[in-house]
């Protein structure tokens, strides 16, 4: 099925120049309509506000960190738009025990800061399809 | 142990003595046990007025506070240098489009390469969060260590936040660094200072 460039996408994360340089290379990749949130309870409220056809989330943050975001949209009832989500996690939290406590919560890749756009296009590709 | 009575150099020696002196009469222990009881009821003693000399207050109310104010302007100066640079990459992938391939791809390639370089500013953000609560822990343990050894070091008055004392006549009080922008004068500033001399 062909990506549909123009869907929304959520990159959370606390600092602001992580979402832009994140925000600058999905431009660069084609997708334009990118909203922001620096944590997430923030991003949560922006998921049931409208549909979401990929999450790219930092770990690290607060009140809400990106597991516990992870966590929540899984846990989500009665709605699949939330639920089913494609979720990406990019952090330097790099331990085995931080992939795996991600994957069992349900991410569908994991990228570590400092990352490159060729490796965040690969993951993209990898969870949305070709591009 | 927040209930541990504090006790003065002479009320130590005053105990010990009172101890040993029973314990000789009744038993005979050997003058080198008071010696050496002694002894360390000196060691103590000095230990005692070698960290209040060493003001472990200050470490609580200006080293740490210091120590993290400084991290937190390095902080402050990458996340504003790194702005500026991806607004000025902004500015040139806009320039970009108006060039012609292959020029134009070999400009995107590499403003992509500068942004990717910009993640530095998030990642050395992160480790100076993690500098900073290992500062506030120190700052923990010391509270926990001053508050048993008391007054005895002269922790219950920490007085105040030292300012470094700068003088024109002592070069080394000289050397700073770049100062805190609430305290540092401006470039006018400057340029009136040095205009008050010409005049």
């Amino acid at each position: 099925m062909a990506v549909d460039k123009n869907m929304n996408i959520l990159v959370v994360d606390d600092y602001q120049t992580m979402i832009r340089i994140i925000k600058n290379l999905l431009k660069q990749l084609g997708f334009n309509n990118v909203d922001e949130a620096t944590d997430g309870g923030a991003a949560y409220e922006l998921l049931n506000s409208k549909k979401y056809g990929l999450v790219i989330s930092d770990w690290n943050m607060e009140p809400v960190s990106g597991l516990d975001l992870l966590k929540k949209v899984r846990a989500t009832s009665g709605n699949d738009n939330i639920t089913k989500v494609p979720f990406i996690m990019i952090t330097a939290e790099s331990k085995t025990e931080n992939v795996i406590a991600a994957k069992q919560a349900g991410v569908n890749n994991y990228i570590v800061k400092p990352f490159n756009a060729e490796t965040l296009k690969t993951k993209i590709s990898s969870v949305i399809g070709e591009f | 142990m927040p209930n541990t009575p504090k006790y003065g150099r002479g009320q130590v020696i005053e105990i010990i003595n009172s101890v040993l002196s029973k314990v000789d009469a009744k038993q005979n222990v050997s003058r080198d046990v008071y010696s050496h009881l002694a002894e360390l009821a000196e060691i103590i003693d000095t230990l005692k007025r070698d960290i209040s000399s060493a003001q472990p207050g200050q470490v609580k109310v200006s080293h740490i506070p210091d120590a993290t104010d400084e991290l937190g302007e390095v902080v402050k100066a990458t996340a504003e240098a790194t702005n500026k640079i991806m607004t000025i990459c902004e500015e040139i992938e806009g320039i970009a489009q108006g060039i012609a391939p292959p020029a134009k791809d070999d400009i995107t390639g590499k403003v992509t390469q500068i942004y990717e370089a910009c993640g530095f500013q998030d990642i050395t953000g992160q480790r100076i969060k993690n500098v900073v609560g290992t500062l506030q822990l120190i700052e923990e343990k010391i509270d926990k260590i001053m508050e048993t050894l008391g007054d005895a070091v002269g922790y219950g008055d920490v007085g105040h936040r030292h300012e470094k004392q700068v003088s024109v006549d002592d070069v080394k009080s000289l050397l700073n660094g770049p100062q805190m922008a609430d305290k540092a004068i401006s470039q006018e500033d400057i340029d009136k200072l040095l205009a008050d001399f010409d005049n």
